[in-house]
Order: structure tokens, then sequence, then C-alpha cells
């Protein structure tokens, strides 16, 4: 095993905010009712269950191997309360809403051993795409069942990642302390048997030495200690300084011919094919200021975020918000299931009223990407909430958005072309494919101007007047198609 | 919301007022902060916003402001006043015609202005300038941010044009250019003379006069210059390559021409140290790119050697200064072009 430094130009570190997490696991027990929706399918016939069956945690629901991913499969024992139509982020899909009967049992996916030498490729496939695992991770993971862009021979790079670059971050000692490291190894040899042509890389922040130690292995071709700063964590980043090979916005690693995972993935892929549990319950961080007691819980997916949220939110408007604060979606209605991808749950209070003439005050808990806070030199836990901070101004070239855009592009001037609506070949010259939507240029933005968005809308704007297709940008970056 | 923030609401929508609701929620955001959140993500963004940013410019000047009066004396003071007087009434009028939020430029702007006049200029004077600089010099393109031209200096270069007598008359040696009439320079050119250093850097003791009154006070321009590198509000690499490449310049001219100043002496004179930290990193001015903002440096330096030893005007910084300004767009468009000369997508 090799061990190397890489990291990126442009980012930033995030630290010493408000309301990192404790380091342990918390049970909130079954819920009550847990809801799945279809969100592949429109029709309600394709359930495999119907209103009132009685389901065992671990049973399908709903599968169809023609759409990429892996079948829907119930988390809890109980019975069907209802299978219906729902509106669900712009579009109507089935739901089916189970009744927990409160029995913590499941069943396990067929053809389970205990000698996992004597799996070939195949039995693992079948094994992560029956219990709901093969679809995680931003191109899932390859298995003959369609579940990836790309086929399993095809991948070249196999990264697992724990970079700790966002605002908040799951901690690795908890994942490691549920299961234990021999578990992760276990996992890994399973995917490397999916993956045989894979060059396996481990990501790490560097400021993790103890992990670093106990994780190097042979296992890994490569051991990669990357700077934890925002947006090292991101896949097409992260591929990047991994590999040496750019990816652009509109693209994903598996386009490189890479897949990257994180730990708890390779765990839950140990867990499916040694003992036969399904993907049932993930660790979810609750982080954020929000909430009133920050812990790691143990969550049931398909649980609604009222029931995980219930008693640490301390009367607070808060807004709650999945994976990132700075580039995660907030949870639009808390009646909501958890889906499978979600593994950071963030509570940030909305802050609707302003500061008193907050301009003139020292900022003793306030942070800023320039050295014009007390905080800079008094590092007292640092606030943050919703609130804008200030109005929006024209740009005065402060120079903050291009100081951080970890693919080099000037977002300022790009930003003037998609406002004056000149959308042409010059800003597709200038980069603007190289966006990688990681929203920091707008955090650190002094006129509060939003100028990631500006960069979707010219890339969105470029591709539906035909300047450049999907196709061009992969050719331009030396990029393979995917499904 | 608040008691009295309420009560300003009430006001600002009365009738009467309805042509000031730019100057209501300026005040509005000045002292009770914005009410708005972010839409989406990313969903908390930093603290840093525009009017912290100026405040930072402002306090960086106020020892070379306090020393200006010191050293000369309260009707510095109320050249100051009338500055931002007139600045604030021009940059208000126009928001109220715009429609649009008052711009917080006019407070650095307003600051730096009088820093750059010679002390004893009437009052008459300033206020022209002023409203000659913020006018022509910002406004008429759109505001701060849009400008091309440093809008100080645009006022300066103004009332330089149109009264040369009272810009001269008790300022200006017989070879001194009207645009800072920095008097050891003038000295250097005339007898060639070096004022010691140590008088320039303190200002205290000077025998011969100042060219601008905000030039004097070097070591409070040199502390106002680094807290503001330190504090990352500018960027170190115009200030740097300025400097540098005047002490370059000079230094290999020197050797082949007496004529021109030394190193040491040209740093320390005229209003190159006030020039370097306070004008030339006017980031809406100045070049965005990193190359660019080197090359703007170097220019600057350049020029200002050159205006400074052979053009027959004893300073050369605020012309080179506005000549960079000038070329800027052009700058930052080749650096931009030859940055991606090979890219088409
Ligand atoms: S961060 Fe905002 S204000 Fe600063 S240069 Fe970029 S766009 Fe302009
Ligand atoms: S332009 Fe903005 S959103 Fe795009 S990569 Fe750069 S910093 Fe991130």
């Amino acid at each position: 095993m090799e061990t190397k430094k890489k990291t990126f130009k442009g980012g930033f570190v995030f630290k010493g905010f408000q309301g990192y997490p404790l380091a342990v696991v918390e049970s909130i027990g079954l819920p009550e009712t847990v809801m799945y929706p279809l969100l592949d399918t429109k029709s309600l016939n394709e359930a495999l269950v119907s209103k009132g069956d009685t389901v065992k945690a671990g049973q399908l629901l709903w599968q169809n191997d023609d759409v990429m991913g892996s079948p829907v499969i119930a988390t809890i024992n109980g019975t069907v309360k209802s299978i219906k139509p729902t509106m669900w982020e712009g579009s109507k899909v089935p739901v089916i809403t189970v009744e927990s009967d409160g029995t913590e049992k499941w069943t396990p996916v067929k053809g389970v051993t205990e000698d996992l030498d004597s799996l070939d490729a195949a039995d693992i496939e079948e094994t992560l795409y029956f219990a709901g695992v093969a679809s995680s991770g931003r191109d899932g993971i390859p298995t003959r069942f369609n579940t990836s862009p790309i086929k399993s021979e095809e991948v070249q790079h196999l990264i697992v990642k724990h970079c700790e670059s966002d605002v908040y971050n799951t901690d690795l000692s908890v994942l490691l302390r549920e299961n234990t490291l021999e578990d992760f190894f276990d996992g890994l040899s399973l995917l490397k048997k999916i993956m045989p042509n894979a060059r396996v890389y481990m990501a790490m922040n560097r400021k993790n030495p103890p992990w670093i130690k106990e994780l190097s292995s042979d296992l890994f071709d490569e051991m990669v200690l990357v700077t934890p700063k925002y947006p090292q964590g991101q896949d097409e980043i992260l591929t990047e300084t991994v590999t040496g090979m750019k990816i652009p916005g509109e693209c994903t690693p598996a386009n490189a011919s890479a897949i990257v995972l994180d730990v708890q993935t390779v765990l839950h892929v140990y867990d499916a094919v040694k003992t036969g549990k399904p993907l049932l319950e993930k660790i979810i961080t609750m982080a954020g200021p929000g909430f009133s007691n920050r812990s790691h819980v143990k969550v049931r997916i398909g649980t609604s975020f009222d029931q995980i949220v219930k008693g640490r939110t301390a009367g607070k408007e808060n807004r709650y918000i999945i994976n990132s604060t700075m580039t995660g979606s907030a949870v639009s209605d808390m009646a909501k299931p958890l889906e499978s991808d979600c593994n950071i749950l963030i509570a940030l209070e909305e802050g609707r009223v302003g500061e008193i003439m907050l301009w003139t005050k020292p900022g003793f808990r306030k942070h800023s990407i320039m050295n014009t806070m007390a905080n800079a030199i008094f590092p007292l836990a640092k606030i943050n909430n919703t609130n804008m901070n200030g109005e929006e101004r024209a740009c005065l070239s402060c120079g903050n958005c291009y100081n951080v855009c970890p693919s080099g592009l000037y977002p300022t001037q790009l930003f003037k072309y998609v406002e004056r609506d000149k959308v042409d070949e010059t800003v597709m010259r200038y980069g603007i494919f190289k966006c990688i939507d990681c929203n920091l240029c707008t955090y650190v933005c002094t006129a509060k101007i939003p100028l990631s968005d500006f960069m979707k809308e010219g890339k969105a704007r470029l591709i539906k007047d035909g300047y450049a297709s999907k196709k061009e940008i992969l050719t331009s970056y030396g990029l393979k198609e995917t499904e | 919301m608040r008691k009295t923030q309420k009560l300003l609401h009430k006001v600002a929508d009365l009738k009467i007022f309805s042509p000031f609701k730019a100057v209501f929620e300026t005040i509005d955001g000045i002292v009770y902060g914005t009410p708005h959140v972010t839409p989406g993500a990313p969903h908390f963004l930093d603290h840093i916003e525009i009017k912290r940013f100026m405040i930072f410019a402002v306090a960086a000047l106020i020892p070379t402001t306090v020393a200006a009066v010191y050293f000369f004396g309260l009707h510095v003071l109320w050249m100051i006043i009338t500055s931002y007087v007139v600045g604030g009434i021009v940059e208000v009028s126009f928001a109220l015609i715009r429609k649009r939020e008052i711009e917080e430029g006019f407070l650095v702007t307003g600051l730096i202005f009088p820093l750059i006049l010679p002390p004893t200029l009437p009052l008459w004077a300033v206020a022209i300038g002023s409203f000659f600089g913020i006018m022509f010099g910002k406004e008429i393109f759109g505001g701060t941010g849009r400008n091309i031209f440093n809008p100080a200096l645009v006022g300066r270069l103004f009332i330089t044009m149109a009264f040369p007598e009272i810009m001269s008359a008790r300022w200006i040696a017989p070879f001194t250019d009207t645009l800072t009439s920095a008097t050891p320079l003038t000295v250097f050119n005339g007898e060639g003379t070096i004022t010691s250093l140590r008088e320039l850097l303190f200002g205290i003791g000077l025998q011969t006069g100042a060219g601008s009154m905000g030039e004097v006070f070097r070591i409070g321009i040199i502390a106002g210059g680094l807290f503001l590198i330190l504090a990352k509000v500018t960027d170190w690499k115009i200030p740097t390559f300025y400097l540098g490449s005047v002490a370059l310049f000079s230094w290999i001219l020197n050797m082949v021409s007496p004529q021109v100043a030394p190193p040491a002496f040209q740093l320390l004179s005229g209003g190159l140290l006030f020039g370097a930290f306070f004008m030339a990193t006017d980031p809406v001015t100045t070049p965005y790119t990193k190359m660019g903002k080197v090359i703007f440096g170097v220019g600057a330096g350049i020029l200002t050697v050159l205006i400074r030893g052979f053009a027959g005007y004893a300073e050369g910084v605020m012309f080179s200064i506005i000549l960079m300004n000038g070329m800027t767009p052009l700058i930052d468009h080749m650096v931009m072009e030859n940055k991606y000369r090979k890219s088409t997508i």
C-alpha cells in the first residue's frame, strides 16, 4: 500500500461551528409507521403487496430491473395500511404505508453464507441487490442487475472516502464501533471481488492520524491523505484529487470509470453478505445548533422526519437539511420518510430576525472568510443560522469567490456574462462546465450574489441552446459515456 | 420584528415619504440587519458583507486621517465633512432616481478623496471635486462595482485641471506637476537633495511641504495597509508588485541616470505608499484576475518611476494608477484569453 498526500487548489476549511454531534449512537426505537415512495414508477399495480398484507422486514415491495437501482424493501414487520398516489417533489407517485407490529426481527436475504471466501462475484452481487445495498452512493455499486451506470469489470478506481470536509460530518469512530474494523475490511474484500479490475483507494482526512494507522491495510492499493477542506468530500473533486481526472459538473465519477463509496456503505455490504441483513437502518448524524441534543442515531429507513427529530427541537423554528449545509436540500415536509441516501440530518435555526447594527460589532461568534471578525483571533464556537447576513449589492471584485473556487473558475466574471444574457462560447471557454455546483462561491460572496445559481443557469442554457451536448463535454474532458 | 423597526416601516409607508423608499430601506438594513433567509443551498452564508468590508477600509485610514488633522489643523476635518456631505448627497440622489439601495462605496471614497488633496484647499473646491468625482467617476457608470476609474482620482484630476492655480498656488514648486505636489520629490528633482528617510517616515519635522495631506504620516499608511492585507480585505499582490517594481526599476535606472531618485527615497516619498496601499488596491477599478493584479502592479510601478524621473513631473503615482485603471479591462481580458486559449468547453 502506498500513502500519498493529495489535495486541490481553492476550497475552504469549515471549523469551529456550533452544534457538532456527540460521538455516541442512540436508538430511537422502532417507528410506528413507515412510508416507501415508489419513485421510479407511476403505476399502483407494480407494488408487490396490497393493502392489508402482512410484511416482514426485508421483504420486497417493488422490483423492476429495467430501472436503474435496487428494489424497494420493507424495513419493519407489520401490515400494509395503504397504497395510494401522493404528490412527491412535483409528481404523483405511489406511496406504501406500513404499520409496525413492534417486533425487531428481520428476514435474512437468501443465500447467506458464513464462509466469505467461498462466495463468487455473482453471489455477492445478487445478495447486495436483494438487500437494497447496491444503489448506495452517487453511482451505486455495479452489479449485473443494472444498479449502476457502469459495469463491474469496467470500474478502474474504487474510492472509499471519509474526508470530513463538510461543516458537519459523521464520526468515523461511531461507525467503526457499531461494526468492527474487521467487518469493514471484509466488506472491502467483497467489493474487490465484484470489481476485480479496480485500483482501490482509501481517501482520508489527513488530520485523523489514529484512524489512518488503523485503516492502513494491504487491501488498499493507495491511502490518499486529503486536506479536510470543503468540497473535498464531494465526489467530483475527490475523484479528481485521487485519480487526476477532472469530472465536470454535468458528469459523475462513473464517467471516469470510478466508483466512490463511503465507509457506512462498505459496512452495509458486509452486513448484507455476512449476516444477510438487508438495508433496514442507517446511522444518521444529527447535527446543527437547531437540535437541543445532538448525536448519531440508528434509524429504520422510511421513518418520517417528524419521528426522528421528536424531542430534540427545543421548540425552535428550524430548517432541516439533508447531508450538507452547502449542497443539501431542505426537508420540505416533515411527514416525509427518510430515504437511504441520507447520512446526516442538520438543523439550522431560521434567522428571520436580523441583528441590530451587526456591522459595528466585533463578531466574537461570527465566521468570515476574511479576517474581519474577532473570531479570527478568539475562536469561540461560531453561530450559524439561515440569515442572509447582508443585502445583495453589485459585485465589488473582492476576490473571495475565485480564491475559493475548487475548479479554478472566476465565478464573478461568469456570473456577469450570464446576468447580461451573454451565454455563448465565451462562458463555455471560460470553463463554466467545470463548475461542480459546490456552492462555495455563493457562500463567501461579500455582495451576497447567488453566484452558483447563475452557474447552474448558464450551464443549463448552454445545453438548451445547443452550444454543447453532454457527449461533447465528455469527449473534451477525455471521459467515457455511460448508460 | 422589533417595535422601533415597526415604527420605521410605518413612517416609510406614509405617502409623503414614498419617493424616499430607498433611504428608508437603507436605514432599515444598516440598523436592523436583514430579515431575509437563504432561499436554498447553501443554507447558511459567510458573515462578510459590504458594510463591514467598507468599514474596514475606513478603519485602516484612521491613522492617516488623525495624523492629517494633527499636522494641518481643523480645516482638514472640514474638508472631510464636506467631501462626505457632497458625496452622500450625490449617492442618495442617484439611489432615489434609480430606485435602488444606497451603495456603501462612498464611505471609502468620501474619505480617500480629501486625503489626496493639498491640506489648504478651499472647501468649495473640495465640494466641486467630490461632486464631479462621484458623479462622473462612478454614478454615470452605474454605481459602485461598475466604475472603471477610481472616483477619488477622477475628482482630484478634475479640480487639478479646472483650477490649476489653487492647486498650485500654495504647494507647487516650479518643476512639479499638479497631480501631487510631493515636495521632497520636487526638491530632489530640483537640487538632488534627499530628505532624511526618518523625516519622511514619520512626517515630523519635515522641512519641505507636503503634497497631499494623507501621504505625510507614512508609518500610519503602512500600518493601515498591512492591516487590510492581514484582514484579507485587500489582496497582497498589487501593493507588493507595485512597490517592488518601483524599487527595482528605480535601482536600475538610478545606476544609469542619476536623474532618477534611488529606491528607498522613491518608496518613501510622495504619494506612493498611499497610492499603493489604498488606491491601487481598490478592487473595483483594478484587475480581478490574479495574473492581472501582478501586471497592474508592475505596470504602475514602471510608469511611476518613469513619470517621476523623466516626465518633468515630480509625482507620478496618481497618473500611473489612473492610466492603469483605464487599462484594467484590457489586462483582464488578455489574461482570461491567454488562460483559456486552448479550451473550447
Ligand atoms: S465574492 Fe461576490 S463580491 Fe466578491 S468578487 Fe466574487 S462575486 Fe464579486
Ligand atoms: S463556480 Fe462556484 S459552485 Fe461552481 S465550482 Fe466554483 S465555487 Fe463551486
